[in-house]
Order: structure tokens, then sequence, then C-alpha cells
């Protein structure tokens, strides 16, 4: 114990003498495990942390699955159906999202939230911090309008009132009864500021098609999530056989909740992870790097203690001593490295994380912190110490000034730095192909020119979900009509969802053809649009004619169709004149085809385009919509307060949010994919710096080891470039091999990117071409300044230099 | 009396090109406790070579070596390090003092690898600060002294652990000549106290304060003489 203390003070006083050695070393260590420490707080309170839920490890998502439609959610039909004759879930409850418009007191707003059913948090086990949740009868319309309010919104909207409770507030132009507030601790989903219940009408209670609802549940005690599988299949397969052609083919699928709620983001947060991991790897190997040159200065050191009598045990157990010392006092510097990049990818990440606001440095992540020192104390001291033991103690002990641990110790720096320059390589690899990847995706054509564009979300408050209502119709009429006037506005429309930004879809089948059996009915995305979408947006007009106002409520129905649906229904034919029947909004709604237009990018630009139908917004209404308006100026948002200005004026509680120019929804629809390629290029980056710096390094050793004989070499007659390329070869030899091993190693780990790469596949030549060529350059540049100092060796001093 | 070291036929020599390079060729004597003995020849000779392996820190030879009457040729490794540790004291001609560790920790170091309890090592610490008058010096750094003061340091260093044998490389090789003197006496005195002494030197000022001189050369020993003979 004394021997360990011995050490440890030891330790800290030769890093007090030696600040280069320490400040490099810990520098280093800070920069490593910080990265390490942040990427596994993201980890740890997205991946690991158990949901803040009663017993979470109970909760599942339940999801329909079809064979060819990836839309995990379910009807809400078949929903009550499962929650009513399950054996193995107690309760079960449905969701979906919804738009809020607050109005009456102060200004108004829109806000996100949910609608739910009774069940919903009863399901989540969490109780109110203010009155009561919903009641089972409240599900139903015409029970009341009754809200509850998350924490975040009764403080800021309602100072807090503690009276809130039976109090009346305008929602969606309607007055509500505020019958609860949920405690801060309480963000599920995250965006959500208000619940309301379903309070669903018979149409959608007995709808089998419409897949809008989320469900989640919870697993009795004494049933097992296998049981619940085999029963939620059993009950599906029931449900398809009473109902027999709606919706044939699905079942239903429980999965443990928190899996679900993080899998979109479980492998990009598992490659940061890996590729943090690998920083820390090369950190470790410059350390050791680090250590093994000091030690040629400490080999007469190591020498004296072997010749005073220590054994091997206690030379290791004190170089160890110090390699974790050391590797401690660079954690907690990391801790802080860490605390600033959390807060940095906090701001950088896309917002669609789950869970990402409550990542914090918490016990666990101190712990795994704790651990992963140890371990790369004892990682990067290992090498250095056992290495010690080659110290030839005739050379060490003997009176000469230049010390030399050999050829050993050479081969052992260079294959140290071998394998930084593979990990940087591979770290490298993978930064190209998500950057190749990020590039094609901005090249994109996505049918629609996103310049000088603006969009604003309408959500209309006198509208009903049930009644397809003409005074939605007049009230985006009278909207745009305004909207249009404003100075710099070009163009102005309504579309129901954004190109690119995903949206609704159905079903259909085409009028006059041999009926398809229910399980293969083709669907198309739907967009409801006014007459001067298409020139706002810039899509071109293929065939027959745009929407125009002669396409009312009142007329023929009228739709207009994509290149991609008409190429695969009418390949070689011209669709227009056909007529075709939208199957899953309520009842059967057939239009006729009068237009063909160029495809759109429906759901960001990664996506494949599919059959899109556009339908004019008066003859199917939409509750949300989204104002578009094309302007003159370069700056789409100076017509802004011009646009507002006009919309107030059609309805003065109307309010307007989401308010985005199309490059910014373009933009956030490539942000999971910028957030990831930005932290992978940084450590990348942070990858290549280390492994430069260890190139730069090992040469500077090398020369110094080797200054007599360029001494000779110079006195025989070498010029400076015979010298200057005798050190640039041997750094290169040493690039080429770790080249060459990373470049074997990202064959095979760049094909865990392929769900994240887009029109470049893992192993793409050029790609890897492009990385080899800038590690090259870049090592080149770390061999440059030791292969100059070499050449600056002054032959008569070098040999003297013994 | 039995020898404190006896060698026979010791064996030295590396293999470079497929030939072998002797160092140390049929190195054959005996060394008795209480001697003080001086091993001179030209660079090369092999002095230090020898040294080292009289010392344990060099296991690759052939032949045979006895210290104490144990045969150091059939120890295994841990076997010859406790041997070492328990019986050896080393003196460097560049001191040796490790640079991080101020005089009293230097001092330290060899009983701590001895396992010698704090309290005791402490005690015995001040015990030779007091013998050889360096007490002031105890907090100081290696570079806070002068020569003379590093080498002192450096033998009381070696004679702490009570050692049977003290092995002195070059010892004043750093040093001027009063200051040379003074670490001499000190090994005299050593010597006249029981402490067996062999020292590597150029000098034959230095050899005189010894008993026995003996000469290498191409690594054979060459001649052996008393030291008194070469005076007269």
């Amino acid at each position: 114990m004394t021997g360990i203390w011995q050490d440890f003070r030891y330790t800290l006083r030769a890093l007090a003498k030696n600040k280069g050695f320490a400040s490099v070393a810990l520098l280093t260590l800070a920069l490593g495990m910080g990265a390490t420490t942040a990427i596994f707080s993201v980890v740890n309170a997205v991946l690991l942390k158990p949901l803040t839920f009663a017993q979470p490890e109970r909760l599942i998502k339940l999801e329909e699955r079809h064979p060819d439609w990836a839309s995990p959610e379910f009807t809400y039909a078949n929903f009550a159906d499962i929650a009513k004759n399950t054996r193995t879930m107690e309760k079960l409850a449905a969701y979906r999202p919804w738009l809020f418009t607050l109005s009456g007191d102060g200004e108004p707003e829109n806000v996100d939230g949910y609608r739910v059913s009774a069940e919903f948090f009863t399901v989540l086990g969490v109780s109110p911090q203010l009155g009561r949740t919903f009641l089972p009868e409240e599900n139903r319309p015409g029970s009341g309008d009754v809200a509850v309010l998350s924490n975040g919104l009764w403080k800021r909207r309602f100072g807090s009132d503690p009276n809130i409770i039976g109090k009346t507030c305008k929602i969606n132009g309607n007055p509500s009864r505020i019958v609860g507030v949920m405690p801060a601790t309480f963000r599920f989903p995250e965006d959500s500021a208000l619940w309301t219940p379903l309070a669903l009408d018979d149409t959608l209670l007995t709808n089998r098609r419409a897949h809008l609802y989320t469900v989640i549940g919870r697993v009795k005690p004494q049933a097992t999530l296998a049981q619940a599988r085999s029963e939620a299949q059993i009950l599906a397969k029931t449900i398809d056989e009473e109902n027999k052609g709606i919706d044939p083919n699905w079942t239903a699928y429980p999965s443990p909740f928190q899996e679900r709620l993080v899998a979109a983001v479980r492998l990009p947060i598992l490659l940061l992870f890996c590729a943090v991991g690998f920083v820390l790897l090369i950190t470790c190997a410059n350390i050791a790097n680090l250590l093994l040159a000091r030690e040629v200065a400490r080999s007469k050191e190591i020498g004296v203690r072997i010749a005073l009598g220590a054994g091997k045990g206690r030379i290791l157990g004190q170089l160890l001593t110090e390699s974790i010392v050391l590797a401690f006092i660079g954690s907690g510097l990391g801790l802080l490295v860490a605390n600033f990049a959390l807060r940095a990818i906090i701001q950088l990440s896309p917002g669609d994380v789950p869970r990402l606001q409550d990542v914090s440095i918490d016990w666990h992540v101190l712990g795994f912190t704790l651990l992963v020192t140890a371990l790369a104390g004892v990682l990067f001291g290992v090498a250095p110490a056992l290495q010690a033991f080659k110290v030839d103690l005739q050379n060490s002990l003997r009176e000469s000034r230049r010390t030399s641990l050999g050829a050993a110790q050479l081969r052992l720096r260079s294959a140290l730095v071998i394998s930084e320059i593979a990990l940087a390589l591979v770290l490298l690899a993978g930064t190209g192909l998500l950057t190749n990847s990020f590039v094609r995706l901005l090249r994109v054509p996505l049918g629609f020119n996103p310049k000088n564009v603006l969009t604003l979300q309408l959500f209309l408050p006198e509208a009903t979900e049930s009644a397809a209502d003409t005074r939605s119709a007049q009230t985006l009429s009278a909207i745009l009509e305004k909207v249009r006037t404003v100075p710099g506005v070009h163009f102005a429309s309504v579309v129901n969802s954004l190109p690119i930004a995903g949206g609704v879809g159905t079903d259909f089948a085409i009028v006059g053809r041999p009926p398809v059996k229910p399980e293969d009915e083709p669907s198309a995305d739907i967009r409801v649009i006014d007459a001067a979408y298409l020139r706002t947006m810039q899509i071109p007009l293929l065939r027959g004619r745009e929407f125009s106002e002669r396409d009312s409520a009142a007329a023929p129905k009228a739709m207009l169709i994509n290149q991609t649906m008409a190429d695969k229904f009418w390949p070689g034919q011209d669709p227009v004149g056909s007529r075709v029947t939208m199957l899953d909004w309520g009842p059967p709604l057939t239009g006729e085809v009068v237009g063909l237009v160029g495809d759109v990018k429906p759901n960001g630009p990664q996506e494949p385009v599919g059959s899109m139908i556009y339908w004019p917004y008066p003859q199917f209404p939409s509750l949300f919509n989204y104002l578009v308006v094309r302007t003159m100026s370069a700056d789409p948002l100076s017509v802004l307060a011009g646009i507002k200005g006009q919309v107030r004026a059609v309805n003065p509680e109307q309010p307007v949010s989401q308010i985005r120019t199309m490059e910014q929804v373009l933009g956030e629809s490539l942000a999971q994919r910028r957030f990831s390629l930005t932290l992978i290029a940084i450590f990348a980056g942070l990858s290549v710096l280390l492994a430069a710096i260890g190139v730069a390094g090992v040469m500077a050793f090398l020369v110094a080891q080797r200054t007599q004989e360029m001494g000779i070499r110079m006195a025989l007659g070498a010029q400076r470039a015979d010298v200057f390329g005798l050190v640039l070869r041997q750094g290169m030899r040493m690039t080429f091999f770790g080249l060459l091993i990373g470049l074997a190693g990202a064959f095979g780990l760049t094909r865990l990117l392929a769900g994240m790469l887009y029109g470049v596949k893992p192993g793409d030549p050029l790609t890897f071409a492009l990385v080899s060529a800038f590690l090259i350059g870049v090592a080149l540049l770390a061999c440059w300044l030791p292969a100059r100092s070499a050449t600056r060796v002054d032959p008569m001093i070098a040999l003297r230099y013994e | 009396m039995e020898p404190l070291i006896q060698m026979r036929n010791l064996e030295k020599a590396f293999e470079a090109g497929g030939s072998k390079f002797f160092v140390l060729r049929r190195i054959t004597l005996d060394i008795q406790p209480g001697e003080f003995v001086t091993f001179m020849g030209p660079s090369g000779a092999g002095k230090s070579t020898l040294l080292s392996i009289i010392g344990m820190l060099d296991s690759a030879w052939s032949g045979e070596y006895y210290f104490l009457e144990q045969p150091v040729h059939k120890l295994n490794v841990k076997k010859r390090n406790e041997l070492h540790k328990a019986n050896i004291g080393f003196v460097f001609q560049s001191y040796h003092l490790i640079d991080n560790l101020t005089v009293f920790e230097n001092l330290e170091i060899p009983l701590s690898y001895k396992n010698v309890p704090h309290k005791e090592r402490v005690s015995l610490v001040c015990d030779i600060l007091d013998r050889f008058n360096i007490v002031g010096k105890k907090d100081l750094f290696p570079n806070q002294l002068s020569g003379g003061q590093q080498q002192l340091v450096g033998v009381a260093r070696a004679v702490i652990q009570n050692p049977k044998l003290i092995l002195a490389d070059e010892p004043t090789g750093n040093l001027h000549s009063a200051q040379g003197d003074e670490i001499m006496q000190l090994f005299k005195r050593l010597n006249d106290a029981g402490t067996t002494i062999i020292q590597v030197t150029h000098s034959e000022r230095n050899a005189m304060y010894g008993h026995r001189i003996i000469q290498l050369n191409d690594g054979w020993v060459v001649s052996e003489e008393k030291a008194a003979a070469r005076v007269g």
C-alpha cells in the first residue's frame, strides 16, 4: 500500500516537472475521454436508462404489421377489439398527434398535443399534479370538451394558476374545461403541450382502414411478452377473418415500448459509440507512444531501480500506477470536455432524438467513465511497462549521453502508429461515405423549386374532423386571396402536407379495371392543393390541365396524378380521363384524372417516389394546411409580417405556426443525417489529428535515434534531399501499412453503415481512394517537420554526440 | 574462510553474423570477504561487464559463479534477485540518483524494494543521513547538489541496506580530485568496517585504496597483483 502511495506521489511530481509531456498527454486524454463520456451519456440517456414510468419493463407498443406496408399505426376498430379481448395485456391506450389552437385569453397560438384514449395516463402509470385525467365516457363526442395541460403550458400560458381546474379556455374554437395538469416530470410524447380525449364519432370508431393511432399497453404481471405476442397474433387473425377483405393479412405485434421508442435512433447512436471507441483506442495508442518516448529518457532510472533491487512486479506496478494516474487526471479534464460536448450535441441535435433532453453525466456515466479510465490506463500503460523490462541494464547504467531502447521499441511504436492510421482510416472512410451520401442527397432532384418559398401552418379552429366543412374551404380561399395581395408575394397556395415532409396515403382502385384482391390494392400518397399550387412550387404539368376555379365542391371530382403513377398503371397510355376511386377515407371517393404532373419527393430526398394523387381542396377539405408562398425577394421571411396581417384580417383568432422557409424544411428532413455526419466527422477529424501527432512523434523519435547515422551519411556525401527522403520514406512505409490494414477494416466495418447511405455502396472505391489520399497527405505533413530537422543535422556535432 | 565470490571458467559472448564474439573469457577468480578489489584495464576489456555479472544484473553467461557459497549459475531469476537485494549495493560513475526524488526518497528506494516497514525505513534513512553528514540536504533534489554531494548520496544509498558487497563502477570518474579522494576515503572506511568492495577504475590513485588489482584485457584476466606491490 505504501508502495502504491509512493508511486502515486512520484507520478504527480513527475507530471508537474515534465510539463510538456503532461500537457500533451492530458490534452489528448481529455479529448478522447471527453468524447467517450459525452457519447456514452447519450447512449445512457437515450438507449439504456429505463423509462421514468412505473414498471417500465411491462410497457409495450402494439403495432399493426402488414406484408407490404411499413406503417405501424392501428385503426381504432382493430385497437378496440384487441383491447376488449386481450387476456395477457391489462390495459391498452391509443393516441394520435393533433394540433390545437388556443385562443380567448392572450394571443391565439397553435400548440402540439395529442388526442388520447381515456386509459392513456393509466397505462403509463402517471397521476396528474392537479385535478384528474380523462374518464372513459369522455372518449365519446358530445360528452363535453375537456383537456389536460402539460406542466410547461400551465406555467407559460396560465401563469401556474393553482385554481386552473374547472376553468375553461378556447381550444380549436370550442370552450374546453381544464380537468388536469400533469407534473413537470411527465413529458410524453415529448413535444406534447396538451391532451384531449379521442372523442371519436361512429365513422372512425368502426373504421378498419384509417391507420391513425399509436397503441401502447402493459403486459399483465403474470404474463410474458412472448405470450402477449402469441395472443396478439391470434386476436388479429380472428379480427381479420371477421372482417374479411377490408384490410387483409395484417397482424398485431407487441414489442418492449422502450425498444420501439428509440428504434429509429439506435443504429446512428451505436455507430457514434463505435466511432468514439475508435477515437479512444487511437488516444490510448498515442499516450502509449508518448510514454514509450519518455521511457527512453527514463531507461536509466528504470535501470537504477532494478540495480537497487526493484522486482519486475514493482516496476510494472509503478509504471501502471503512473499510466492509471495519468488516465484519471485526463478523465477528470475529460468530464469538463464532455460537459461542453453534451451541450453542443443537444444544440446540434435534430430535435427528434427521444429523451436526448434528459442527457446528463449521472452516476451510471461516471461509473462507466471510471471503468473505461482504468482500462485505458492499463491499456496504454502495459506496452511501455513491458518494454521497460527490455532495458539493457549495462547500457543504461553506463556513462553515455545517448540512451536507446533500440529496434524493439521502435517496432512497438511503429506498430502503435500503424494501428492509429488504420483506425483513423476506418473512421475517415465512414465519414467519407456519409458525406458522399449527404452531398448526393443535396443534389437529388426534388421535383419542385424550394428557393424563395415561405411555408406557414394553418390549422382552422372551427373545423371538425368528421365533417367535410365547406367553411374551411371558404376560409382558405379568403386567406389566399388576401395573401396574394401582399407586396413581394409572387404566388400563394395551400397544401395539406409539404413536399418532402411526409403525409397521408390511401389505397385506390382504377374504375373499369378488374377488381383486385384487397391485399393487392395499390396505394398512393395524397396531397390536397389549390389551383395555383403547381405554379407556386414550380412543379411541371406534363399533360392535361391544372385545377381551376371550376373544380369547386359541387363540381365533378377531379384529380391530378404524378408521372410515377401514370407509368405504373397506364404504361404507354394517356391517363387523362381515367377515373380513380380513393378507398380509405370514409366512403369511397371517385374522381377523374384531369392532368399529369412531374414527380415530387414526398418523404424526404432519400425516399423513392411512389404514386401520388392531388385533390383540389374544395372537393376534399383538410384540417391541417400549409400556406406556401413564393416570394419575389431572395429572403422569403421578408413578407411574413404582411402575410400574418392578412391572415388576421380574415380571422383575428387564426394563428399561424411552424413558419419556415422551404429550404429550412429541406434542411430539417436531413437534420438527423447532418447530426450523425457532423459528430462522426468531428471524431474522424480528431482521430486524424491524433494519428498525425503519432506519426510526427515516432518520426521525431526516429530522427533523434539516428542523428549520428545522419551525420555519418552527410559526412560521406549525402545531400539534404537524400536525408529528407530517407526520413520521409520511413514515415510513409508506416503510413501505407496502416492504410492497408485500415482499408481491410473499412471494407468490413462500413457495411454497418449501409442503412445510412444513399446512392453509394459501403465499399465505394472512389470514397476509399479519396480518404486514403487525404490521410497520405496528412502523414506527409506529419513527417515533414522531423524530416526537415534531420536535414539540419550538423555532421560535426552529430559525430561528437556520444 | 570461504570466499565471498568464486568464479570458475566464466564466459560471456555475443553471436553476430554467424560468429561468436567473446566479452569475457575463462574468468576464474576468488574474492574473500572484506577484500577491496580493483578491476583495471583498457576500454572494452570487460571490466564493467564482469561487475554487472557479479552484481547479478546480467544473467547471459556461462561457467560457474558462487556468491556466499550459493551457485548463482543455477539460481532462477527470483532467487538471484533475492540474493542481489540482500547483499549487494551499487555505486555508479554518474551517480544515477533518480531525478524526481529528493535525497531522502532516493535513500529510501532500496529499502522499499526490500519491503522494509515505513517506520524502520525512516529511521534507517535518518541514521545514514546523519552518518554521511547530509541531513541538511535531505529535501533537495539531485540537480540541486554538486557532483561530489550526489556521489556521496549514491554511496549512502548503496550502504543503507548494509550490503556485504559494494560494486562501484568508476565512482570518481565525474568528480574532481579532491571530491574523488573524499569518496575513496569513504570506501576505505567502509571496507575497514568489513564491507567487501569491488571497483572499476582507470585511476591508479584510486586503485591504491584497495588490496588487490585485477587487470583485464580483451575479456581475459591478464594479471593480478597486490596494490601495495604496485606502490613498491
